[in-house]
C-alpha cells in the first residue's frame, strides 16, 4: 500500500496541504507571541529630561484596571502588563479621570511611560527603558549535576526528592 | 582478485571482531595520543584506568551467567549488590579490619546473596520471555527498600551512623580505616609517581574470570548454555531448564555481592541508599561493548568491554574537560554510556567471537 | 463457570488495584489528612497527570508496551516552556507558545524514537528507557551549555551567572496554572480546574475518534500480531513509528500542563520521573502492557498519586522518620510496577499454556521444567 507512487495530482494537493499546516503553525505562533507577550511598565511621573513637561504633583493611575498605584511628583513605579495595547486611567489629585491608550512595542521587555507627557500629549511618551548595569541575581553554583559517585554514568532514578509539590 | 579477496577478509575480520569494538578501541587509542596534547597525563590515566577495570570487572563479569542460560540481561544487579552492602556494613559494624574485614565481608554476603539470588530467580521463571523490565524494576523496588531498612536497622558502629540522631546509616562509609585497598595495594607495581598498578585487585579479576571460565566448562556450565540457547534440546537430554536458570541467576547476585565489595575496597567507601541504581547499568554497557549480546557472552566479552568502556569513561571526560576547559564530564558520561546500550539493543542477534 | 472460580479470576485480574485500594485505605488514617484535602489533592493530581499518562496509550496499543520514551517528548516540551520564558510570554498563550515551538523538536523526538525502537522489536521497554537516558544527555548538553552560548537567550535572568546554560529552577510564574484557572469551579469545599478538564477530555475524544481511523485499526493489527498485519498489508514499521510521535507529542504537551500547574521547573530534573509516575499509574489502573483502556488511565492516576499523598505521613507515623515516607513511597512506585509486569507475564504464560493444554486434550505429561 505504501510502496505505491501516487499521481502527480495527489501529490501536489498533499504539498499544498502540507503548506497551508504550515502557515497555519506560523500565524499560530506570531498569534499567540502577539497575545501573550507580556511587558514591564514603568510608569513615570517626573520632571521630562528636555524639560518639556513637569512633574505633575499627585496622581494615581490605574493600568488596565489593575489596582491604582499612587505617584507624587518625582515618583516612579512599575505594572506588568500582557499583549500590545494598554488601557490607562490616570486621575490627577483633584482632578478628572483621564483614559489613555498605549501601544507598546513587541519587541522590547520594558518601558518607560512618562505620564507627565502622556497627559500633555507630548510625543513621545512612551520610550524604551534602558536599565543601568544590574548584578545577575545571586544563585546555586553551576550546574546541578553533582553526582557523588564518580562511576555513575547512567542515573536511573529517583533521587529520594524529585517528587510532585507538597501542597 | 587477489585485491577483493583481502578486502572481504577485512570485513569478515571485522565482523568476526565487532565494529564497535574496534572503533571504539581506535577512538580510545585517539585519545590516548590526544591526552598529552591537552594537558591529560598518559600515565596517571593508564592507572586510573587499570583501577577502574579491576573495579568493575566482577560486576560484569556477574552478568554472565545470566545471559547465558537465556535470563537475558540482569537488570537486577542491584540485588546481589545489596547483598554485597550488607556484608560489608555488618563486616564495618563488627569491627573487622584489614584482610580479615574484607573477606568477611564476601562471606557475610554470601548467605543474602544466596537467599536473593534464589528468589530472584525463582520469579525470573515465571516470567520467561519478560525478564529484563521486571529484573530492573524488581532491582529498583529493592534498593527503595533497603532504603527504607538502612535507616531501620540496628546498627551501631559510629563510624556508620548519623551523628546527630544516633541511628540509620549514613549515605557512603568510609572504609579507610578498615580494608582501603587491601587489594590494590597487593603486590602492588609503582612506575614513577603517578602510575600505580592495582597488581592485587587484578589478580582477584583474573582469578574470578579464570574460575567463571572453568565453571562454564563443567557439566553444570555447559547445561546452563544449552539451556540459554536451545532449551528444547536442552530440556529433551533431561536438564531441568528452571533449575539451570535459577542456578545462574543465584551465581550473577553472588559475583555482584563480590563485585561490590571490590569495588568498595578500591573506591574507599561503601555507598548505601540510592547508589545501587546505577550500577547494572554500567555493567550492561560495558559486556555490550566488549560484543556480548543478550544471549551470549563470554570472558573475552568481559575482559575487553570493561577496559574498552572504562578506558571511554575515564579518558573521555578527562580529555575533553582540559581541551574545552570546562566540566562536561557528566553529559558526556550519560551520552557515551547509553548510547552504547542503545547500539547494542538495537542491532541484529548476530554475535561477534 | 462455579461462582467462586470468576470470584477467583476476577481477583487475580484485578489484583493490582484491589491492593493499591487495601494499602491506600489503610494509610490514610495514619497520615493525619483529611479527606477533603486528599479530595482536592485527587482533583489536582487529575488535571495535572492525566494527560501524561494518556498519552501511554497509543503504543501499547500497536503492541509496543510501556513507553519509556516519553521523556524524549517532556524534554520537547521543557524546551518550549524555557523559550516561552525567555521571551516573556504569559498566560494561556505562553503555554500554547511552548507547545508549538516544541512541536518540531516533539515531532523530531518521536521519529528517533520509533526508529530506534524498531530496531529493538521484542526489547522495546528496555530499549525506550536507555534512549530517554542518552536523549537526557543530549538535553543536558544543549541546555547546560549550548543554551545562552552558541543558542541565543534573550532574558539573561534565566541565565547562569557564568554566562551560559539555563539555570537549575526556571520560575514559570508567567504561566503558572493559567490553564487550571482559566475556568475554575468552586463545588463546595473542592475547585476544579475545569479548562484543564476540558482538555483531557478534548483528548479522551480524540484517542476514542482515532482508534476508529484507518491508521488506527492499523495500529491495533500490528499491536495484535506484527506478522499477520504485514502480510495484510499494513506498513508495520510507518505505523509503528506514526504511534509513537504520536505518543511523544501528547507526552510534550502532558509535560507543560505538568508543569504549568507546578508553577516552576527545575531544568535539568523534571523530566527524570515524568514516565516512572506515567507507568506506574497506568499499570495501577489495571493496563498491562499488551492492553490499556481509558478508565485505566483515570483510575490509575487517582489510586496512585492518593496513596503518594498519604505515604509519606503514614511512613512517618508508622516509623517516626520523614525520610522513610518518601522511600515507601518509591518502593511502592516501583514495586507495584514489578509486581503489574509480574502477574501480566505470568497471566499470559498461564493463558499460552491452557491453550496448549486444551490442544493436546487434557491430561499431558509434564514434560520436564518449564
Amino acid at each position: 500500500m505504501s510502496g505505491t507512487v501516487p499521481d502527480p495530482k495527489v501529490k501536489t494537493r498533499r504539498l499544498l496541504v502540507r503548506l497551508c499546516l504550515l502557515a497555519v503553525y506560523a500565524g499560530l505562533i506570531a498569534l499567540v507571541f502577539h497575545l501573550g507577550k507580556g511587558h514591564t511598565l514603568i510608569l513615570d511621573n517626573m520632571d521630562a529630561q528636555d524639560g518639556s513637561v513637569k512633574a505633575i504633583e499627585s496622581l494615581s493611575v490605574s493600568v488596565d484596571g489593575q489596582e491604582p498605584l499612587d505617584l507624587n511628583a518625582g515618583e516612579r513605579d512599575q505594572a506588568k502588563v500582557q499583549g500590545q495595547g494598554h488601557r490607562l486611567e490616570i486621575t490627577v489629585k483633584d482632578g478628572q479621570k483621564v483614559e489613555k491608550r498605549i501601544t507598546v512595542p513587541l519587541s522590547e521587555d520594558t518601558l518607560l511611560v512618562s505620564l507627565p507627557r502622556l497627559l500633555a500629549g507630548v510625543q513621545p511618551a512612551v520610550t524604551v527603558f534602558v536599565p543601568l548595569e544590574a548584578p545577575a541575581p545571586a544563585e546555586d553554583q553551576g550546574n546541578s549535576n553533582a553526582f557523588t559517585s564518580p562511576s555513575a554514568p547512567a542515573e536511573p532514578e529517583p533521587a529520594a526528592p524529585a517528587k510532585p509539590p507538597a501542597p | 582478485m587477489r585485491g577483493r579477496a583481502s578486502v572481504n577478509s577485512l570485513r569478515q575480520f571485522g565482523a568476526d571482531f565487532g565494529w564497535p569494538r574496534i572503533i571504539i578501541f581506535f577512538f580510545l587509542v585517539a585519545l590516548f595520543f590526544a591526552a598529552p596534547l591537552v594537558g591529560v597525563r598518559v600515565d596517571a590515566s593508564l592507572s586510573d584506568v587499570f583501577n577502574r577495570f579491576g573495579q568493575n570487572a566482577f560486576f560484569v563479569l556477574a552478568l554472565v551467567p545470566m545471559i547465558q542460560s537465556g535470563c537475558g540481561l540482569n537488570f537486577g544487579l542491584s540485588l546481589g549488590i545489596i547483598a554485597g552492602l550488607l556484608g560489608a556494613t555488618l563486616s564495618v559494624q563488627l569491627g573487622l579490619h584489614g584482610a580479615a574485614g574484607f573477606f568477611g565481608a564476601l562471606a557475610l554476603s554470601s548467605p543474602f546473596a544466596i537467599v536473593f539470588g534464589w528468589l530472584y530467580g525463582k520469579l525470573l521463571n515465571k516470567v520467561k520471555g519478560e525478564e529484563m523490565t521486571i529484573a530492573m524494576y524488581v532491582g529498583f523496588a529493592g534498593v527503595m527498600f533497603m532504603c527504607i531498612m538502612w535507616l531501620l536497622l540496628p546498627y551501631t558502629a559510629p563510624d556508620m551512623i548519623w551523628g546527630y540522631a544516633g541511628k540509620g546509616l549514613r549515605t557512603t562509609i568510609s572504609v579507610e580505616n578498615y580494608w582501603i585497598h587491601i587489594l590494590n595495594d597487593f603486590l602492588a607495581v609503582k612506575v614513577g609517581p603517578f602510575f600505580r598498578f592495582p597488581t592485587g585487585e587484578i589478580l582477584f579479576a583474573a582469578l574470578g574470570a579464570y574460575l567463571m571460565w572453568l565453571f562454564l566448562r563443567t557439566k553444570t556450565g555447559t547445561a546452563m548454555t544449552a539451556v540459554g540457547s536451545n532449551p528444547d534440546y536442552a530440556r529433551a537430554s533431561g536438564i531441568s531448564v528452571d533449575r539451570m536458570r535459577t542456578i545462574s541467576v543465584v551465581i550473577s547476585t553472588a559475583l555482584g555481592a563480590v563485585g561490590i565489595i571490590v569495588y568498595q575496597q578500591s573506591f574507599g567507601f561503601i555507598q548505601l541508599y540510592n547508589a545501587p541504581l546505577a550500577m547494572p547499568f554500567t555493567a550492561i554497557a560495558a559486556i555490550l561493548i566488549g560484543g556480548a549480546s543478550v544471549k551470549k557472552a563470554t570472558m573475552l566479552h568481559v575482559v575487553v568491554g570493561t577496559f574498552l568502556f572504562q578506558g571511554l569513561l575515564t579518558m573521555t571526560p578527562s580529555v575533553i574537560n582540559s581541551w574545552l576547559q570546562t566540566d562536561m564530564s557528566e553529559v558526556v558520561r550519560i551520552v557515551v554510556s547509553n548510547g552504547i546500550i542503545i547500539y547494542a539493543l538495537t542491532r541484529k542477534t548476530k554475535v561477534s567471537k | 463457570m462455579s461462582g467462586k472460580r470468576t470470584f477467583g479470576r476476577f481477583l487475580r485480574e484485578n489484583a493490582v488495584i484491589l491492593l493499591f485500594l487495601i494499602v491506600t485505605v489503610l494509610a490514610i488514617r495514619p497520615s493525619g489528612l483529611s479527606l477533603v484535602y486528599i479530595g482536592q489533592e485527587m482533583i489536582t493530581r487529575l488535571g495535572r497527570d492525566s494527560f501524561l499518562v494518556l498519552a501511554l496509550l497509543l503504543p501499547i496499543y500497536a503492541g509496543m508496551g510501556l513507553n519509556f520514551g516519553m521523556t524524549l517528548g517532556a524534554m520537547a516540551g521543557q524546551f518550549g516552556l524555557i523559550m516561552a520564558v525567555n521571551y516573556n510570554l504569559l498566560g494561556v498563550y505562553g503555554l500554547v507558545f511552548a507547545a508549538l515551538i516544541s512541536l518540531p523538536v516533539s515531532l523530531l523526538m518521536g521519529y528517533i524514537c520509533g526508529v530506534v525502537l524498531n530496531k529493538a522489536k521484542g526489547r522495546e521497554m528496555v530499549t525506550g528507557y536507555i534512549l530517554a537516558f542518552f536523549i537526557n544527555g543530549v538535553y543536558q548538553f544543549v541546555v547546560l551549555y549550548l543554551m545562552g552560548s552558541v543558542i541565543p537567550v534573550r532574558s539573561r535572568a534565566i541565565v547562569l551567572s557564568r554566562g551560559y546554560g539555563i539555570r537549575n529552577t526556571l520560575n514559570l510564574d508567567g504561566v503558572r496554572q493559567t490553564l487550571d484557572t482559566m475556568l475554575a469551579l468552586r463545588v463546595g469545599p473542592f475547585v476544579l480546574p475545569i479548562a484543564t478538564f476540558l482538555v483531557i477530555a478534548a483528548l479522551c475524544g480524540f484517542i476514542i475518534w482515532f482508534k476508529k481511523t484507518k491508521l488506527g485499526q492499523d495500529m491495533r493489527a500490528v499491536g495484535h500480531d506484527m506478522h499477520v498485519a504485514e502480510s495484510a498489508g499494513v506498513p508495520v514499521d510507518r505505523t509503528r513509528i506514526i504511534a509513537i510521535i504520536i505518543s511523544t507529542v501528547l507526552a510534550t504537551v502532558g509535560q507543560i500542563i505538568f508543569l504549568q500547574n507546578m508553577g516552576n521547573m527545575a531544568t535539568y530534573n523534571a523530566h527524570d520521573q515524568t514516565s516512572f509516575f506515567a507507568v506506574a499509574a497506568i499499570l495501577v489502573g489495571g493496563a498491562s502492557v499488551k492492553k490499556a483502556t481509558i478508565p485505566n488511565v483515570f483510575i490509575g492516576v487517582c489510586l496512585l498519586h492518593v496513596l503518594f499523598v498519604v505515604s509519606p505521613g503514614a511512613g512517618q507515623k508508622l516509623f517516626g522518620e520523614a525520610m522513610i515516607g518518601e522511600y515507601f513511597r518509591q518502593f511502592i512506585g516501583y514495586g507495584v510496577i514489578a509486581l503489574s509486569l509480574v502477574l501480566y507475564a505470568w497471566r499470559s504464560r498461564r493463558e499460552a499454556e491452557r491453550l496448549r493444554e486444551g490442544l493436546r486434550g487434557g491430561a499431558a505429561a509434564e514434560g520436564g521444567g518449564k
